[in-house]
């Protein structure tokens, strides 16, 4: 329904023949990673819909540079209570044109004023957009943002409230904490660098925000309470400086509040201070364990290795290829690239996972294809494409690989063998096309009941066999397929399945094969077994032909 | 007992028109059921029967239509996933299963081949007692494996598994002549018996492919084989 809804919106822009512009394109994708219609109901995209005043006031307010321009205000207003709490009570100032803090005619009231205008009217502006009686009033930072434009009252002077409007406002450093999504914009510079990063220094800021949050509650909340009662906090720096004893759960004990009031705010100061350092130890031990467990590499840790594998998107495939792969090549280092967070596997030092699109070539070049042995592309699904609309991608990247200059073997999965042709001529190598096969073995197992079992053993990742295809010897020139069976079955346990003539592969049909220069067979070899191999493209594993 | 001459599939995918396809080159001819509920299987016309090939518009879950196909006269039974969407695994394997139930209820002898599409779900076929089971997509890992570390292997994978490709694996029974006569020599008499490539042994239960010695061959023993399809 999110979809449709935000579909609407593009569309209906497009109506109205206003060109899509970066910025409302980034506000949809906003709105969609942020969940950010998920806070106004139910049904709230359609109703927006209707008014096109509503739909460019919603554009508007939750634009991130809108978000960044009200965390400028916001630091400002936090900054302006500072200033004013440096400025011991009831003394003129100088700097304020002999005015005190709190007089009418000083810059400082008239500053804080027009800030909170602004604050106001965007509290009332969002009110507005979000649909009537719907839970946008109840849910996310709203009412922080409500309580943030409370020193408002300061300006009625309501009894004695107005020197609560003080703590008030220091919850608008709160509002920083949804205006994260505002850093995004120098977040999206840095993508390359990995989620993790990404992540983390979106909950870092969280925890920072909190601390200074945590501080300045502390002290305007003390000095507040505790100027002028003689406890001894009578400058900002005093309250400052115990809400850092407070906070780190230090408590010298030097100055201790003797107000109700002061002392309410020690309290929560005490539990705060406590809840700051348990999510901060938290937050630590699990990254530590995340990247221990996940580790992700950010393309710098496999810079210098070459003769590795490189696997382009990822589907379950790639389970059974990384196992079967390792049974026979177990110290080949494997490079992954994929957005995918679920791989299922274990990461290990051979074992590497890019977190970055496999199809675009600026990625790819974080895998060092040029330097690969081995290039693997497989069909990544992401859910309601078709198969056409998979394996043009998986042709894309193949194509991007080429382009790149990588001449190492590349094996393509496709879903339909419809295909294979344009994956031949975007590059690839080798094509596997598993899912048609199906019909095929179902069709054998009907006629040769137990085949599918053959098949399991043939094909079962790590264990089972292993099809290879060998050079021949100039011996075995002119002799009959089966007799070189024969040979290479008694010499090193391999059975002949077929040759490899050129372009052509025979297999035998009853006739038996004579063996010509320059033909290669194809053999199947259980794994483990040891023997003089036929040629010397057998050897060793980084010499077989077709890797580099 | 008359020769069994019918097949059984329940349930369709993309994948039966592949099956059906290959098993319509089937000599001698066979006829072919098709048991599914919906939209009329591609293969058939809109009459909905073609030579050889009938389609019944039906539950495969049904006793009552499974009844009426002679099962126990089949040459197989062949249940196929509905659907090759592996988010619905667990419904679309449960449904499979239960047809499998549903075809043993209905006779202890034909053959029931299942394909299942989580991996997980394979020991519940088996407990419904099933013949065999193709997990849907599980060789694909190991073939691009192989083929990444052999040049050619794509294309021979693919004469192995398309039908009426160059390459077709076979299970053929021990001739007389062979009993006794290990594995290498077999190899040797394979083509005045027009066998093709042996490539393994089954005995009884187990596969040996290739054999890890050079087996005595026995009576009881089948040949695995490659051969042109």
């Amino acid at each position: 329904m999110e979809s449709y809804g935000l579909n609407s919106i593009r569309s209906s822009v497009v109506r109205k023949q206003v060109k899509p512009t970066e910025q409302d394109a980034f506000s949809s994708k906003e709105l969609r990673e942020e969940g950010g219609t998920q806070f106004m109901g139910p049904g709230f995209l359609e109703e927006i819909e209707t008014s096109r005043v509503r739909r460019r006031a919603y554009k508007f307010w939750y634009h991130p540079y809108t978000e960044l321009g009200i965390l400028v205000l916001v630091t400002l207003s936090v900054l302006l209570l500072i200033i004013e709490l440096s400025i011991p009570s009831g003394q003129p100032a100088g700097w304020l044109g002999g005015a005190t803090a709190g007089d009418w005619g000083g810059w400082l009231v008239w500053t804080d004023l027009a800030i909170t205008f602004v604050f106001v009217v965007e509290y009332l502006s969002k009110l507005w957009i979000a649909p009537p009686g719907r839970k946008w009033f109840f849910v996310r930072s709203s009412w922080v943002e409500l309580l943030a434009i409370l020193p408002v009252l300061r300006f009625l002077r309501l009894f004695r409230v107005f020197r609560l409007a003080r703590l008030f406002r220091v919850l608008r450093l709160l509002r920083s904490a949804r205006m994260l999504r505002a850093t995004k914009l120098l977040a999206n510079s840095f993508h390359n660098f990995g989620s993790d990063l990404q992540k983390n220094r979106t909950g870092n800021a969280i925890i920072i925000v909190y601390f200074l949050g945590a501080m300045l509650f502390g002290t305007v909340g003390i000095l507040t309470f505790e100027r002028g009662a003689g406890s001894g906090f009578e400058t900002l720096g005093d309250g400052m400086w115990w809400a850092v004893v407070t906070l780190s759960t230090v408590g010298y004990g030097d100055i201790v509040p003797i107000t109700t009031g002061g002392r309410i705010v020690a309290s929560f100061m005490v539990i705060m201070g406590l809840g700051l350092w348990s999510v901060l130890a938290g937050v630590l031990a699990s990254t530590l364990l995340h990247r221990l467990r996940n580790k992700r590499s950010t393309g710098l840790d496999i810079l210098g290795i070459t003769s590795h594998v490189v696997i382009c998107g990822w589907n379950d495939n790639g389970l059974r290829l990384i196992r079967d792969f390792r049974s026979t090549l177990p110290q080949a280092h494997l490079v992954i690239v994929s957005r995918r967070d679920d791989l299922g596997i274990r990461l290990d030092s051979h074992l590497h996972h890019l977190w970055f699109d496999p199809y675009s070539a600026e990625s790819l070049k974080a895998a060092q294809p040029e330097d690969a042995s081995a290039l693997v592309v497989l069909a990544e699904r992401r859910g309601g494409e078709s198969a056409t609309e998979i394996d043009a991608r998986s042709v894309l990247v193949c194509l991007a690989l080429r382009k790149l200059g990588c001449e190492a073997r590349l094996v393509v999965e496709l879903l339909s063998e419809e295909h294979k042709l344009l994956a031949d001529n975007a590059g690839a190598d080798d094509v596997i096309v598993a899912e048609e096969y199906a019909g095929t073995l179902l069709s054998q197992a009907v006629q040769s009941p137990g085949l599918i079992k053959a098949f399991d053993e043939l094909f079962e990742a790590g264990v089972g066999s292993h099809f290879r295809e060998v050079g021949l010897d100039a011996e075995y020139q002119g002799q009959s397929f089966s007799q070189v069976s024969k040979e290479l079955f008694e010499a090193q346990g391999v059975c002949m399945v077929a040759l490899r003539r050129g372009q052509k592969i025979l297999v035998s049909s009853g006739d038996d094969l004579v063996v010509k220069q320059g033909d290669r067979a194809i053999v199947i070899r259980p794994l483990g077994v040891r023997g003089a191999p036929a040629d010397s493209s057998e050897e060793a594993p980084d010499q077989r032909e077709g890797l580099r | 007992m008359t020769e069994p001459k019918t097949i059984v599939i329940c349930g369709w995918n993309v994948h039966g028109e592949r099956l059906v396809d290959d098993l319509q080159q089937i000599e001698p001819p066979v006829e072919i059921v098709i048991v599914s509920e919906g939209e009329a299987p591609s293969v058939v016309d809109e009459s909905g029967s073609v030579q050889g090939l009938r389609w019944m518009n039906a539950p495969p879950t049904s006793s009552a239509v499974l009844n009426k196909l002679s099962l126990d006269e089949a040459l197989a039974v062949v249940v196929l996933a509905t659907s090759l969407d592996a988010r619905a695994a667990e419904s679309v394997d449960a449904r499979s299963i239960l047809t499998v139930l549903s075809v043993r209820a209905l006779s202890e002898r034909c053959h029931i081949i299942v394909e299942l599409l989580d991996e997980e779900n394979l020991s519940l076929a088996r407990a419904a007692n099933v013949d065999e089971v193709l997990l849907n997509n599980r060789y694909a890992g190991v073939m691009l494996s192989q083929a990444i570390q052999s040049i050619g292997l794509g294309d021979f994978f693919g004469d192995l598994f398309r039908s009426g490709g160059g390459a077709a694996l076979r299970e053929v029974a021990v001739a007389q002549t062979l009993v006794g006569s290990r594995f290498s020599e077999a190899m040797l008499e394979a083509p005045a018996l027009k066998l093709g490539a042996l490539v393994g042994v089954r005995r009884g239960e187990d596969f040996h492919i290739p054999p890890r010695e050079n087996l005595v061959l026995r009576a009881e023993d089948r040949l695995l084989v490659i051969r042109s399809g």
